[in-house]
């Protein structure tokens, strides 16, 4: 079976029931489903019960992208252009739930390359806001009393200059 | 509002479309559940370490903003755990890596700094100095300046998490950790002074308001010049509002400009202070006030950096010694009688290690047991020996593990070896560091141990390495004498020779390369000539015992010949035993004096050099390796090929061994003057080869000694048979413990009682008459009748009902 693990398909089943078909040597990226494949439970397709089959597309389109293996050197310094690239636009994405989903499955899937570039991706978007947008855009209930958000505020006084 | 439709429902509604602009769609349709859905796999629904994920990645201002977008986010911040993986990930000043509890220390102090920028911005807002505490300052005092800034505010804290802060608007406060709440104390009598200060507001002591004791120390410039400079420190005791000043009428040449680390003890209040060449070791002692000042430091250099320098006090106060640090030299102060003295310790030759060392107020790592001092540089490790002063070893670069390692104890390898030219055609052993975490009882961490091990698999016999064996202590013979001690209402006295291996004496030529991280830079291509035996060596076990044995029969001890590794002595009324377990002694005497004079004995002439560490007394050591078998098939006999089944045998072994972790051997008070045993056979029980098991227990007195089941050699072919070979066994042990006893000053005169439950082996042991279903176990039978009939044994029967 060894030999043509480099052929060898892993079957994922996401949390909505749909399934996909990954090169072994591709999702072995993601930590979680090596160990899986590892104890031999990769047999029949692998249950995701944290992930929709949507995010799992984003996640399958991202570790594909990165286990491309450049031919040569030249090659190579244009493919790392290429991935930055393909980074930057992939953390874009129109809603900030599709970016907390691509965390939780990164996290989950425990790839590291994806859990840090979407953590990133979500500390960038926090940085110049205002508490009330932060709010807003990650839809967060306040749950401070107003006295308690007085007294928090006045605390962190320097952190809003 | 709130939508009573289950969450995975939405999740169909919204993602169960995989094209994304009909889910856009979907999604404005159902509107309403779209935000509801929004509201599951928002931030809320991001676990803890993923939050701290993204959190770490922002600035601390950041950081300090998101504390008031909700609790939880207040709550993450605010996390300890958080706080020190935020620095010590985000921080790029390699200060903070140091082991473990400094990490924690340092965090938290980090963590003041970012918080004394609030302080700095509002400068009365000392709120926040009050929520660090949520952060927990307790193990030790920590203390900071800040320099260069304007604001000169200084916290120090005390042992158990006072906090005491100070700045330059001359106000005082105390931080009380259990209320959160803070005292403002009344002006300190420097305050009304027209003079230039540039020091502390320090906490000392105990919750115990009566001896807690804030510290203020002052420099006053009695003239613009600066020439003529005083020290003066104020001490208010929590409790009587009253500020106290000690002038210490000293006249400092230099400058005292930095108050080091602090500590309370036995009532008094300990301090380090660096003045511009000197440190000045502070102590507070009620009413009266020492001053113990180290000799001048020398060179311009040093002066400059002597300023810049962090004086450490840690102390080793038991031992009555402080150290502390500068640039290049570690200065030691010792107690010598009632005098105390500084001297160098150490000098820290390579510059990089000493700027490290120089950025790291918390270098000095506490004194071990032994009176070695760990200094932490970074990647090295540099240990001395306040015993004997003497720098013991230096340089960990490259050594794997070596941030563990900074807390690990050196195992001191000193004239264990001599570095030599490699000779030609000689068989170098490797080695390699063990590192190993030693754990206390509870579970906590207690320490690192790092110990180098050769490698002795590439020896071979008859080139450095001989003879191999070395005796160990039988453990029936440890039982006996235990069991013997316990009767007569002996002392027993446990000692652990640490590291005594490192004691054996090698006969034979042993090269070993240089351990890892250890090389000498002039001489990288020598190896080590072994003086010593260390541990993995081949012969090491013999080269200790041989080193130990060559004690006891110096000082009287007699050799035994049942057991190699006991030990008797006897003169008059005299009686002392010691056993020997490979680097466990056990030592009784037939009085404490005696014992004592033997363990004073015994210090001087091989523990010298060795830490001896005293254990509880009769802690009974019992062999808990016993070997169970399934099914009456012993798992071990199967070792070289194990099937599945033994696998499962051996696990059920395991479960049974743990399930009876806790069982231990009871040893009572009891006469010593009989021996009594009970022997049982079972005819062909093991069903593979139909040989028979049969087992014993040997008693002295009420005391269980010594015990045995195992699967005769041989087929039987009688139950009689059987049972008569395990009466042979027995009869075979009894009369090696009573020689035992007979070498321990205990001979027996009564003969030794062998139950069984045969009445044919009773009349077979008692009338050796020839039958012709044992003629062929005549052996067996002689030997048993030849003990019955000098009286040593009798056979009894005992009905198996009982």
């Amino acid at each position: 079976m060894s030999s043509s693990s480099s052929s060898k398909m892993i079957e994922l089943r996401s949390s909505d029931g749909e399934t996909f078909h990954v090169e072994e040597t591709v999702v072995l990226q993601s930590e979680t489903i090596k160990q899986m494949i590892d104890d031999d439970c990769a047999n029949a397709a692998i249950p995701l019960p944290n992930v929709t089959s949507m995010t799992l597309a984003k996640v399958i389109e991202y570790i594909k992208k990165h286990a491309e293996k450049p031919k040569d050197d030249d090659d190579k310094k244009v493919a790392e252009e290429d991935l930055k690239k393909f980074d930057a636009e992939f953390v874009k994405v129109d809603q900030e739930s599709m970016l907390f989903d691509l965390v939780r499955a990164a996290n989950y899937l425990n790839i590291k390359s994806l859990l840090d570039l979407t953590c990133q991706a979500v500390a960038d978007s926090i940085k110049d806001l205002s508490v009330e947008e932060v709010r807003k855009k990650f839809n967060i209930q306040n749950d401070f009393t107003p006295e308690e958000e007085a007294k928090v505020r006045k605390e962190n006084a320097w952190a809003f200059d | 509002m709130h939508y009573p439709i289950a969450s995975d429902t939405l999740m169909h509604c919204v993602y169960g479309i995989r094209d994304e602009a009909h889910a856009l769609a979907n999604a404005c349709i159902v509107c309403g559940f779209v935000v509801q859905y929004l509201n599951l796999t928002g931030m809320e629904d991001l676990t803890k370490d993923v939050m701290w994920d993204v959190l770490s990645r922002l600035d601390f201002k950041t950081v300090s903003f998101c504390k008031c977008v909700c609790k939880r986010w207040r709550d993450l911040v605010l996390d300890p755990y958080f706080i020190n993986n935020l620095l010590c990930s985000n921080n790029k000043n390699p200060s903070l890596m140091i082991h473990d509890i400094t990490v924690l220390q340092r965090g938290r102090l980090k963590w003041i700094e970012i918080q004394d920028k609030v302080v700095e911005v509002e400068k009365e807002q000392l709120v926040d100095v009050v929520t660090i505490h949520d952060v927990d300052l307790s193990r030790r005092g920590v203390h900071n300046q800040f320099p260069g800034m304007d604001l000169n505010v200084t916290i120090g804290s005390s042992v158990n998490g006072l906090i005491c802060v100070w700045d330059t608007s001359k106000n005082t406060w105390i931080v009380n950790p259990i209320d959160k709440q803070y005292l403002t104390l009344p002006d300190p009598p420097s305050c009304s002074l027209d003079l230039i200060f540039m020091s502390v507001g320090h906490g000392f002591g105990s919750l115990d308001d009566a001896t807690y004791k804030v510290i203020n120390i002052f420099k006053r410039y009695l003239t613009p010049a600066y020439e003529d400079k005083i020290i003066q420190i104020e001490v208010f005791t929590l409790g009587t509002d009253n500020w106290r000043v000690l002038e210490p009428n000293v006249h400092f040449n230099n400058i005292c400009d930095y108050i080091g680390d602090g500590l309370f003890f036995n009532g008094r209040v300990h301090w380090i202070s660096n003045g511009g060449h000197q440190l000045f070791v502070f102590e507070l002692d009620n009413e009266t006030f020492n001053l113990f000042p180290s000799p001048p430091f020398e060179g311009e250099e040093k002066q400059q950096d002597c300023r810049g320098i962090l004086g450490v006090l840690k102390g080793c106060l038991s031992q009555g010694c402080y150290y502390s640090c500068d640039t290049f030299t570690v200065w030691v102060m010792k107690q010598h009688g009632i005098k105390d003295s500084w001297y160098k310790a150490f000098t820290i030759k390579e510059t990089r290690i000493a700027c490290e060392l120089r950025w790291r107020p918390l270098c000095l790592l506490d004194g071990l047991r032994g009176g070695t001092l760990i200094a932490d540089a970074r990647d090295k490790l540099v240990a001395y020996c306040l015993q004997t002063n003497t720098l013991k070893t230096i340089n960990l670069t490259s050594s794997p593990a070596t941030s563990n390692s900074r807390n690990c104890t050196v195992d001191i390898i000193n004239e264990t070896w001599v570095l030599v030219p490699r000779p030609a055609n000689v068989n170098v052993a490797r080695s390699m560091w063990l590192f190993k975490h030693k754990f206390k009882a509870d579970g906590s961490s207690s320490r690192y141990k790092a110990r180098l091990v050769a490698n002795g698999r590439n020896q071979q016999q008859g080139i450095d390495c001989d003879e191999t064996f070395s005796p160990v202590v039988k453990p029936t013979t440890v039982r006996t004498v235990l069991s013997l001690a316990v009767s007569r209402d002996w002392p027993i006295h446990q000692f652990d020779i640490k590291n005594a291996f490192l004691h054996g004496h090698l006969s034979e030529t042993v090269y070993m390369h240089q351990p890892h991280g250890f090389v000498d830079p002039n001489k990288p291509n020598y190896v080590c000539h072994l003086q010593r035996s260390l541990y993995g060596l081949k012969q090491a076990l013999r080269a200790w015992f041989q080193r130990f044995a060559s004690y006891p029969t110096r000082v009287g001890f007699q050799h035994s010949k049942t057991d190699s590794s006991l030990f008797v002595f006897h003169r008059g009324s005299d009686i002392a035993y010691l056993l020997l377990y490979v680097d466990d002694i056990i030592l009784t005497a037939s009085s404490s004096t005696f014992l004592q004079r033997i363990i004073t004995s015994l210090h001087k002439e091989i523990l010298e050099r060795a830490h001896m560490q005293n254990c509880n007394p009769c802690r009974t050591p019992v062999d808990t390796e016993s070997t169970l078998g399934s099914d009456g098939d012993p798992v071990c006999l199967y070792m070289h090929d194990p099937r599945y089944p033994h696998f499962t045998a051996l696990k059920r072994i395991l479960r049974y061994v743990r399930g009876t972790l806790d069982y231990g051997l009871q040893l009572h008070v009891s006469s010593t003057a009989q021996l009594s045993a009970y022997t049982d056979a079972d005819l062909d029980g093991c069903l593979v080869t139909r040989r028979s098991t049969s087992g014993y227990c040997v008693f002295l007195g009420d005391n269980l000694l010594s015990w045995s089941a195992k699967r005769q050699v041989t087929l039987s072919r009688s139950s009689a048979e059987a049972k008569y070979r395990g009466v042979a066994n027995v009869v075979a042990e009894a009369a090696w413990i009573r020689n035992l006893l007979c070498e321990l000053h205990t001979p027996l005169f009564t003969a030794t009682l062998v139950n069984c439950d045969n009445v044919s082996v009773v009349y077979m042991s008692a009338n050796p008459v020839q039958h012709q279903r044992a003629k062929h176990i005549e052996i067996d039978i002689h030997f048993v009748c030849d003990f019955v009939a000098s009286g040593q044994v009798r056979v009894l029967h005992v009905p198996s009902r009982f």
